[in-house]
């Protein structure tokens, strides 16, 4: 195992680490903004812990091979690290690195007890068989060993991870604890199947999140849902969900774009129709009968009120933040405004509900799944929807406030956020010895 | 250790028709994202060559 503490880079590799580079602008713009004591400008920019671990797995045919896993612990300054593992022939430290910085902002932001990581394994799952997948998942738990915990540093799912590795991840570890503390260690992963300590509700969790972000921004300009048009990239968990929720609401869907293709329907697009097309045509949009295929270039020019990227990265840029007609953009993908793109979108009026804010109600869930596992509870689904309402109006309520005493745009007030309750907690703790 | 293009779209089954984006090239998270569905479990790839050397028992932590 190789622990190691470097700074994160300013400038390194800048063409192929737009995430890293995107982290660290949204890091110093903020930290200048909130002139930030300089000592902790210097702790927050590197990373506390950074493991690398190398492990033997036995395949199905009787070889051995050697994987490589990998786990970032930005900074615990507020409670335990927290954030995902995927898995993916990718993964290195420079991306975990860079991702595990970004969950201590969003962490913090959301007023949780948490600090910021992430890992994962280099590996392309499909060319495992389940079983060599789940020994494979078992026994990077064996080799992470004591730098994960309950009380330390808490995985969740990513990209190629699932409630499924999660629950292998919890059994495995709790399998290691002394017999008399096995059971009070479930909470080292959250994610995990709902009949395995799961949390009801984890399924819509963040596209819940949006659709409340969304009503809230409304609620403050004394408007209502109803009759609003809006716009979704992405239909998978958060879009759909964002979309039924604010259907619910009176809003309208008026245009979607999946992987395949993009619709629209100026006089409105059935959430749950749709939803059930795409679940008997292979996951696709493509032919939905209520809709007409529109120019999959164009998607972001569509006419309507509220523009929901909930897919990927990197969507509006200066080539297009010109033509959205929407005057709410609605962040449900991380990082879906590039720099250039925003700066062109707030000149216009545009007001951005950023990604660490808009997306984190996928994070109080787990946050709500680990304290259901640390009291021994068990939360009811309509226990679970007013918790994350109160948690996100928190949330919301200070940015927005925020933006408004300092006259800035939310992301930055959201950064500012963040970034000063860790400066607080530092402050008032001291540095050790 | 081998610094890789921080990148998921190479190993998505959508990756060839995907109408998202055409920078396929940085995407580190998405939605959409599938994993492409090939069958190459260890069972169906051909075992190691191996050595003429007593194969050694190795602890590894």
């Amino acid at each position: 195992m190789t622990t190691m503490t470097t700074e994160l880079p300013r400038e390194k590799a800048k063409s192929k680490r737009g995430v890293m580079d995107n982290v660290m602008a949204q890091f110093n713009t903020a930290a200048d903004r909130i002139n930030l004591n300089p000592n902790i400008r210097k702790i927050l920019k590197i990373t506390n812990n950074e493991i690398i671990v190398h492990f033997p797995v036995k395949m199905d045919n009787g070889d051995m091979e050697i994987f490589t896993g990998y786990r970032v612990q930005h900074n615990n300054a507020l409670g335990p690290y927290k954030g995902g593992l995927r898995y993916h022939p990718t993964v290195d430290i420079d991306a975990a690195k860079a991702l595990a910085m970004w969950m201590t902002w969003k962490t913090s932001l959301a007023g949780l007890p948490y600090g910021g990581g992430k890992g994962g394994i280099q590996i392309d799952p499909s060319k495992y068989s389940q079983s060599e997948l789940e020994r494979i998942t078992r026994r990077f738990t064996f080799a992470l060993a004591d730098n994960i915990g309950p009380e330390h540093d808490i995985p969740a799912p990513d990209v190629n991870t699932n409630s499924q590795t999660m629950a292998w991840i919890a059994d495995t570890y709790m399998s290691t604890r002394p017999p008399a503390e096995r059971t009070a260690n479930q909470h080292v992963v959250t994610g995990k199947p709902d009949g395995s300590g799961g949390l009801e509700g984890r399924d819509r969790a963040t596209g819940y999140g949006v659709f409340l972000t969304i009503k809230f921004w409304f609620e403050r300009k004394n408007e209502t849902l109803e009759g609003k048009t809006f716009i979704v990239q992405g239909f998978g968990n958060v879009g759909y969900w964002a979309s039924h929720f604010l259907e619910g609401e009176g809003a309208k869907l008026v245009a979607v774009q999946d992987a395949f293709g993009s619709i629209e329907n100026q006089n409105g697009i059935k959430v749950e129709d749709l939803f059930n097309y795409t679940e008997s045509n292979n996951g696709s949009l493509v032919n939905f009968p209520d809709a007409e295929a529109s120019n999959k270039d164009e998607f972001f020019g569509t006419e309507c009120d509220i523009c929901i990227p909930a897919a990927l990265g990197g969507q509006i840029t200066k080539d297009n933040a010109m033509t959205v007609k929407a005057t709410l953009v609605a962040e449900g993908a991380n990082g879906p405004t590039d720099v250039d793109g925003e700066k062109i979108l707030i000149e216009r009026g545009v007001t951005i509900i950023p990604d660490i804010l808009c997306n984190s109600g996928g994070v109080v869930a787990s946050y709500f799944e680990w304290l259901q596992n640390r009291n021994g509870e068990f939360w009811q689904l309509d226990e679970v929807m007013p918790k994350l309402d109160k948690k996100l109006l928190e949330s919301f309520n200070k940015v927005y406030e925020y933006s408004e005493k300092e006259a800035m745009d939310f992301r930055t007030a959201a950064y500012c956020i963040a970034i000063k309750r860790i400066e607080k907690a530092y402050i008032q703790r001291g540095i050790f010895p | 250790m081998s610094q890789n293009q921080f990148n998921i779209c190479p190993t998505c089954s959508h990756q060839s028709t995907c109408v998202l984006t055409k920078h396929k090239n940085q995407v580190w998270a998405c939605s959409e994202f599938d994993e492409k569905k090939t069958d190459h479990s260890s069972e169906n790839r051909p075992r190691e060559q191996k050595g003429t050397e007593p194969k050694l028992e190795i602890a590894y932590t």
